[in-house]
């Protein structure tokens, strides 16, 4: 599903020098595949997974999703092509402060062409799955750290994507929160989405099929 | 310490603003506005009703006035009151207590005067003995007027001001004692003024009240009957109180009216007021303090502006601040610090509106200098002490009213709230909904400035616009008096206006010449008029109309023709036949297609029944109330002045040119022609009806001038203000528009998003700034203002809904910019965030 070719992300440094974070990275994920992504602080784990994400388009080399070749893709394409197939849960939930868990839910459907009822149906489902249907007028602040990442995977998995990315989603949350958040991500897995994790505990990383360890911008071990 | 201290601030805060030229630039422009503004009203203020005379003990001047209780505020004189009679000055000089010392005054007049051949017309005033005295001013050249001088049938003496002495009197300095004539009486000049002093208004020539208007005893005197009675002005006795001198005068009142019924027997009340008071109405004081308020408003706009763009600051640097604070600054330390950059800004900005303040001083001053009635002499608009220290306190006040909230709140947070929340608290979403509120309420501010202003200036070129029915250009008009000196009965001035009518008309320059009553060839007479036929059931029936007394050949000199019938002739004689002559509007209105010739009408005055005059002919329709009047119709009509009885004492004459001269050259040609009839008789006001009518648009232009600067400068605060609240908006949602860009947002999402909330505010306030322009207008003070507009709908939807596109093209604008940056947004900082 994912191919990356000779990627590589720097930043410029000084005059004419340039600061790697990311180099050679050469990776294929299948699909239905369930990597955890490991490394320690620095490495570059989050700076692969926004590069995964389409947020940041600064880096060098081919990155294939599927058939597209996201290197070729115009901001506008990458943009439409992420909205199509690919969910990110944050390490910060990164919910808007502003709005009720239902609105939240709903803001990436407002971002894609679902007419309304169709809207009012998904969100419907998500707090059912996610059981957390009493909670639907609630704001972020009301709820309880692992609620929120509840409500964050529940937005980031809301328009169907194929692809989910999750930058420790388990972060900081209390480990029986953070289990509860993996046997959601194995579950979706078992459904057939592709997921991608960052995480620094070895424990939610065996809930994946496979481990990439990163360091110093390199790939070093399959 | 401190101090120590406030100088490392504002080192820092140089630095700082340095850095952030925009906000630096648009801050000082904002402020210097609104300063500059202020500065500029309260040197207008400082000048009109604070500063006053530079006499010794100003404050113990006081005019004097009877006051009828039951009649209007305008025939007691705004509240200042009459002297009925000159009588009753004497009266009330010897009985009273609370005055060391009274004098009475004529001011404004026109005072003739021949000197070495030459006939000038001064504004000068008729004054009472003690007036210099009074005031503690005294000539500079020769002596003050003595008891004796006043007296009825005395030696005729005058004095004249510093300005004519240089001008006109070639600042002779053995001027004392030269002969003159003066209103057609020989005289002699006894003194010089001082420089600088045109007292009470604008006079330039000074000579004794008695002299020249005898005062009649009370047994001659009816009610209301004019006697030329002076105007009172006295000086409190020391430890004398403004009550004390109301009360007493009220007394004295009383008793005048009760020994005198046939003159006073209304007046049975007075008022004592400040002098100054008596000169600037009580209404234009108001006026006055009211444009300082409103400018003030504008600075308190200008000052939320800034705070607003300070807002945004201050969410940029939480960072900074909480790193301070977790430091060991304290919170009074970090508000400091962001007070000491809002004093800087505010600094820049109060020396940027003292710059503006000088600049728009000349550019009234050059104003009011281009009015046809001159100004207080007084009046000095200039930036002294007191104006300076109004500017430092105001600047002062900006600094605390634009820095103070956002420096409390955004000190407020500690680092760890900081972390937590990414520098946005509760207090934030607060401050959010006050900024929305205060630039809506400054968005319909400045759309009812700008509906207002348009209208105004609309009005201001409809009425330049103005067809007068001839050309205006084509005559030249001069103005003079026929004083009682040398024509004191109505058989001698009747013989004058037939010798003028026959030099002018005689003289190869000009093609023809006329006379009218018309002042400035602008303004005539109106009131209730009678037509044959009709009957009227109440006074209120009789319609109203212009009228206007002129010579003959009036309308040929004008290059008008006579549609029917004949122009007056020399032998119109009111004492034998009186006649009228009508104007088209007039003849269709009460006869139709009929002939109007034959038909009598007569001026409506209860008190002096006027004759019937027959209408002997029909003319075109001029405008016959100058650029002002819409409300009389054109309906009007043109009575013999050659023949009326009492026959006019000031008159305007008329000249036509030869074919092929300019009429705006006749100036000399008129005053030596004059001159040949009368060499002692001056003409004044001279210059073609095109000129006067500019002349007398020129206040309206001021007003034009000032809506629309004040329009600009609302324009610019709500721009600034507009893009200030939504650049701290977007700043604050930095992080939410990168959340929902990783969520799927385009870049035309999020710019809709910024746009529309913009949007909002603009359309409420819209619709709050014309709906309360259109009440305004249209149904609260319907009557009133439609006064000052000429010729205008004040609901025209045209006016509005371009005021509304350009508004909106303005926050559209505004807004552009932060919506822009709001796309810019890179996800990747937004999402790092922490
Ligand atoms: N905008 C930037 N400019 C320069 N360097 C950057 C920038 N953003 C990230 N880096 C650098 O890239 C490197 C990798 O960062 P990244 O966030 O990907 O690490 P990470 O593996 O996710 O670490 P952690 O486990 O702490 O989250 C770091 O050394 C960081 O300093
Ligand atoms: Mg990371």
């Amino acid at each position: 599903m994912i191919r990356l070719r000779n990627l590589e992300r720097s930043y410029p440094l000084a005059k004419e020098k340039f600061f790697y974070v990311l180099r050679e990275i050469n990776l294929d994920v299948q699909e239905g595949d369930f990597i955890s992504v490991m490394g320690p602080s620095g490495a570059g784990k989050s700076t692969l997974l926004h590069i995964l994400g389409m947020h940041d388009h600064g880096w060098r080399g081919e990155y294939f999703l599927d058939e597209a070749a996201v290197h070729h893709l115009k901001p506008k394409e990458r943009a439409t092509l992420r909205n199509e197939q690919i969910g990110f849960v944050f390490q910060q939930y990164h919910l808007l402060d502003d709005l009720t868990v239902y609105e939240n839910l709903d803001i990436p459907l407002s971002y894609r062409r679902y007419s309304k009822s169709e809207r009012a149906a998904l969100v419907a489902d998500m707090l059912d799955r996610f059981q957390i249907v009493g909670k639907k007028d609630l704001y972020p602040r009301q709820l309880s750290g692992g609620q929120q990442q509840l409500v964050g995977v529940a937005r980031a998995i809301i328009a169907a994507p194929k692809l989910l990315l999750a930058d420790e989603p388990t972060g900081n949350l209390h480990s029986s929160q953070g289990e509860e958040i993996m046997e959601l991500f194995r579950k979706l897995n078992d459904e057939g989405m592709t997921i991608v994790q960052v995480t620094h505990s070895e424990k939610n990383a065996s809930y994946g099929k496979r481990i990439i360890q990163l360091r110093d911008g390199w790939i070093v071990n399959k | 310490m401190i101090l120590d201290s406030f100088r490392q601030d504002v080192r820092v805060g140089l630095r700082v603003l340095f850095k952030d030229k925009i906000f630096c630039f648009l801050a000082v422009l904002v402020l210097g506005l609104g300063i500059g503004g202020a500065t500029t009203q309260f040197t207008i203020v400082n000048a009109i009703v604070l500063r006053g005379f530079s006499f010794p003990h100003p404050e113990q001047l006081m005019s004097v006035g009877l006051i009828d209780p039951k009649a209007s505020d305008q025939n007691n004189n705004f509240g200042l009151g009459n002297i009925p009679t000159a009588q009753d000055y004497e009266d009330l000089k010897a009985a009273q207590k609370s005055f060391s010392m009274m004098a009475g005054y004529l001011s404004g007049s026109t005072i003739n005067v021949t000197y070495k051949n030459n006939p000038q017309r001064y504004t000068g005033g008729y004054v009472t003995e003690d007036l210099f005295k009074i005031i503690g001013v005294s000539p500079v050249i020769g002596r003050d007027f003595t008891a004796a001088d006043n007296k009825p049938g005395a030696e005729k003496v005058a004095i004249l001001g510093d300005e004519i002495w240089r001008r006109d009197f070639n600042a002779d300095p053995n001027i004392v004692g030269q002969g003159i004539r003066i209103n057609g009486k020989a005289a002699t000049i006894i003194g010089v003024m001082p420089p600088n002093f045109k007292f009470p208004i604008s006079e330039e020539l000074w000579t004794p009240l008695y002299n020249e208007f005898p005062p009649q005893p009370r047994g001659d005197l009816r009610l209301g009957a004019s006697n030329n009675a002076p105007a009172v002005m006295g000086r409190l006795q020391p430890g004398v109180t403004l009550d004390q001198a109301n009360a007493e005068f009220i007394a004295l009142a009383r008793h005048l009216a009760k020994d005198n019924p046939k003159t006073n027997q209304n007046f049975t009340s007075a008022s004592v007021q400040p002098l100054l008071h008596a000169f600037t109405g009580t209404q234009f004081r108001q006026q006055v303090w009211g444009m300082l308020a409103a400018v003030i408003l504008v600075l308190l706009i200008a000052c939320v502006n800034v705070m607003n763009m300070q807002f945004g600051r201050a969410a940029l640097r939480a960072k900074e601040l909480a790193i301070r604070g977790a430091l060991g600054a304290t919170r009074w330390r970090l508000v400091r610090q962001m007070l000491t950059e809002s004093l800087v800004v505010a600094v820049f900005g109060a020396i940027a509106g003292v710059i503006i303040a000088y600049w728009s001083l000349d550019f009234f001053v050059r104003a009011i200098n281009t009015l046809p009635f001159p100004a207080p002499y007084y009046w000095r608009f200039t930036i002294d002490g007191p104006v300076l220290v109004f500017t430092v306190v105001i600047t002062l006040l900006a600094t605390i009213a634009s820095g103070l909230v956002p420096a409390f709140l955004s000190a407020r947070g500690n680092a760890a709230e900081m972390m937590k929340e990414g520098g946005r608290g509760n207090s934030s979403r607060l401050v959010n909904a006050i900024t929305r509120v205060l630039v809506v309420a400054q968005i319909a501010l400045t759309a009812g400035l700008l509906i207002a202003a348009t209208l105004e200036i609309t009005s201001v070129r409809n009425q330049m616009k103005l067809d007068y029915g001839y050309d205006e250009n084509a005559v030249y008009a001069a103005r003079m008096g026929l004083m009682e000196g040398a024509y004191p009965s109505d058989d001698a001035r009747r013989e004058f206006f037939k010798r003028a009518a026959r030099g002018l008309r005689a003289n190869p320059q000009f093609e023809s010449a006329a006379m009218s009553s018309r002042f400035r060839m602008t303004f005539d007479a109106q009131g209730q008029y009678e037509v044959d036929g009709q009957n009227y059931l109440t006074d209120r029936d009789r319609p109203r109309g212009n009228f206007e007394s002129v010579s003959d050949n009036y309308f040929s000199a004008l290059g008008l023709k006579i549609l029917e019938g004949r122009d007056f002739t020399v032998d119109d004689v009111d004492s034998k036949q009186p006649v009228a002559i009508v104007n088209a509007s007039f003849a269709r209105k009460y006869w139709g297609n009929q002939s109007a010739i034959g038909h009598q009408l007569r001026i409506f005055n209860p008190g002096q029944p006027q004759p019937w005059r027959t209408i002997v002919g029909v003319v075109p329709d001029m405008l016959m109330q100058g650029p002002f009047d819409q409300q009389t119709n054109s309906v009007g009509f043109y009575m013999p002045l050659l023949g009326a009885s009492p026959a006019p004492q000031f008159l305007t004459i008329l000249a036509r040119p030869r074919a092929g001269q300019q009429a705006d050259t006749l100036g000399p040609a008129l005053s030596r022609a004059v001159a040949e009839i009368d060499s002692n008789l001056p003409t004044y006001f001279a210059g073609t009806p095109g000129r006067f009518h500019n002349e007398i648009l020129s206040g309206n232009r001021i007003i034009a001038t000032l809506f629309t600067i004040f329009g600009i400068v609302a324009f610019i605060l709500s721009a600034v203000g507009l893009y200030g609240v939504m650049s701290f908006s977007v700043n604050q949602r930095t992080q939410e528009f990168g959340i929902r860009m990783a969520l799927g947002a385009d870049a035309a999402r999020i710019f809709r998003m910024v746009m529309t909330q913009g949007a909002w505010q603009l359309v409420i306030g819209l619709i709050l700034g014309a709906g309360g322009i259109a009440l305004l207008f249209g149904v609260v003070a319907a009557a009133a203002l439609k006064n000052i507009l000429f010729k205008v709908n004040a609901l025209d939807p045209t006016i509005y809904f371009a005021v509304a596109g350009m508004l909106t093209l303005v926050a559209a604008i505004s807004c552009f910019v932060p919506a822009r940056r709001a796309t810019r947004v890179d996800p990747m900082v937004a999402l790092r965030y922490e």
